[in-house]
């Protein structure tokens, strides 16, 4: 309203017609509130699932839900409502509670796991794993854990360390922390390491020396060992890998108690690693070009 | 907003939103705004709204430069989530697990979701892996070994209404036999599929009660038609996957889990 009373300011011809008139015709005609509608809905839908995902609570209530998306609580009823009968949402009489339901698979879950990376490393990983007894895993950053995404054992390693799917490694100190971390933009990595200082305390320093000793490593021939991290007496080996779209780094890491694997076959695995990394990168560049669409609008 | 904003349309506004996730299921690749309102029947000025809010919200990703639109980590966190909180996934992996390796399939535990089973827990066996299935693989449930015995046991009326899914979204398929298939199922104690799904693809399918018996979901065993003859799967695979089915629900209700409201 306020270009109105400021004459001058937007010498606008009077027949032709202003960005607002146009959206107001649109608005008025149904096809924006429509789209809008959608969009909003979408968010608040999405917003509400996430908040399971995010709190780690399995069960919540109507009230527990309002109160972490901070919505008032009539919207969220008709949100929850709308999910259960979509089937993302199950609601348990006894509990009066809701929790997640099987349905959330089918927004994208599956579409995304099955070609993955991860998909693609798992034979040559395996292969590493049988061939070195050694574990081969692959692994991405969650907040400030590395996260196990893929993990090949061999006989050796399986009853001496327990890393599994889903397991979590600290970033700072492991080889496969250092390769997760080693590409990261500085901004983010300046964010995480102001985090991992609170976590490590006084430890912090000397860690962050060892990363960037790793970075170095890194940098020299494109992996970074670690010697008795972690839990305490496992050596490491570890490649940064972006993932196939380019997007996000993961970890590619071999690891073993001190005994089995010396400096000498850390370093083997190392190019084992890196020569892994390269037939992905070749792959993927082919995917690449297979996906480049002449009709993206 | 307009006044008709009651609980029907923020359902459909909701259930269209979330369509151009699922869509990328039947595709299983990176698409254009163009392709997702091929698949789900959207404006495209309605899909390149959502893209974009799907990408602001941490679901989409468009690497490069008016590129395909990828699925991004947010999917695959709401995934995870309800994986974590599931009781039955850690009770009857390791059971499958063994299970995939003596009898060299993969195992799958799937419940019925519309037209079809979503799968919530799977192992692949040692030569099975190329078949490219995982949790949250969708397969119809009409054509699926593991859809017919979840349909065998299931109350009249939640039947009636997979059947209804079943019918609008496969107008073309034949569905007479099914009450035959489930009859049978129900009689034997498990269903078999001879490549009705995919042709490559032989499966058992069991149903398994969870919540002593108030709840239910399916249960199958599968591999490429060239590892065994049909004989094996109905003659082993079938009476073994009945013992395994029953062994996970003794199992979740020896440790007073359970499935539904646990």
């Amino acid at each position: 309203m306020a270009d109105h009373s400021e004459p001058g300011r937007f010498p606008e011809t009077q027949n032709a017609k202003s960005p607002r008139d146009t959206a107001r015709e649109r608005f008025e005609a149904g096809h924006v509130s429509q789209d809008r509608h959608f969009v909003k809905a979408l968010a608040r839908g999405l917003m509400i699932l996430e908040t399971f995902a995010k709190s780690d609570i399995v069960w919540m209530s109507v009230s527990e839900i309002a109160e972490r998306v901070g919505l008032p609580k009539p919207t969220v009823v008709r949100f929850v409502r709308s999910l259960e009968q979509l089937g993302h949402l199950y609601r348990s009489g006894s509990r009066r509670q809701y929790r997640l339901c099987a349905p959330v698979l089918t927004l994208g879950f599956a579409a995304r796991m099955p070609f993955t990376l991860g998909e693609m490393l798992r034979p040559e990983l395996q292969h590493l794993a049988d061939t070195y007894n050694v574990h081969a895993s692959l692994a991405k950053r969650d907040r400030l854990d590395a996260l196990e995404m893929v993990v090949c054992h061999s006989k050796s390693t399986l009853m001496t360390l327990k890393l599994d799917v889903g397991s979590r490694l600290p970033l700072a100190g492991t080889a496969t922390g250092t390769a997760l971390l080693a590409h990261l933009p500085e901004k983010e990595r300046d964010f995480i390491y102001h985090k991992l200082r609170e976590r490590h305390g006084d430890n912090w320093n000397r860690l962050l020396d060892r990363i960037n000793a790793g970075f170095n490593e890194v940098e020299d021939r494109g992996f970074v060992t670690a010697y008795r991290s972690w839990a305490t007496d496992i050596n490491g080996v570890s490649v940064p890998i972006r993932s196939l779209d380019g997007e996000s780094i993961y970890a590619l890491t071999c690891g073993a108690p001190a005994a089995l694997l010396p400096p000498e076959k850390q370093h083997l695995l190392g190019y084992k690693l890196l020569g892994i990394k390269r037939r992905v990168e070749r792959l993927t560049r082919r995917n690449d070009h297979a996906i480049d669409d002449p009709d993206a609008a | 907003m307009p006044k008709g904003s009651d609980a029907k349309t923020k359902i459909i506004s909701l259930s269209r939103g979330l369509s151009i996730l699922q869509a990328f299921h039947s595709r299983q690749s990176p698409m254009t705004n163009k392709e997702m309102t091929e698949r789900t029947g959207l404006s495209k000025a309605t899909v390149t709204r959502l893209s974009r809010a799907l990408v602001k919200l941490g679901y989409l990703r468009q690497p490069g430069m008016q590129g395909k639109y990828h699925l991004d980590d947010n999917v695959t966190e709401l995934g995870n989530a309800y994986l974590h909180s599931l009781t039955l996934a850690r009770v009857a992996e390791p059971l499958m697990m063994d299970f995939a390796q003596k009898l060299q399939t993969s195992v799958a535990i799937g419940v019925g979701h519309g037209h079809q089973m979503i799968y919530v827990s799977f192992c692949a066996g040692p030569e099975t892996a190329t078949m490219r299935l995982s949790v949250g693989t969708l397969v119809p449930l009409h054509k699926s070994a593991i859809g017919v015995a979840y349909l065998s046991v299931l109350p009249e009326d939640q039947q009636a209404g997979h059947l209804d899914a079943v019918a609008d979204y496969y107008p073309n398929d034949d569905l007479t036999s099914l009450p035959v298939q489930t009859a049978d199922t129900r009689k034997v104690g498990y269903s078999v599929s001879f490549g009705a799904w995919r042709p490559e693809i032989y499966a058992v399918g069991a149903p398994l009660w969870l919540d002593r018996g108030k709840s239910v979901a399916a249960i199958n065993c599968g591999a490429r038609q060239r590892n065994q003859s049909r004989d094996h799967y109905v003659e082993t695979l079938g009476p073994e996957l009945m013992i395994l089915s029953s062994d996970i629900s003794s199992g979740m209700d020896q440790i007073g889990a359970t499935f539904r409201d646990g």
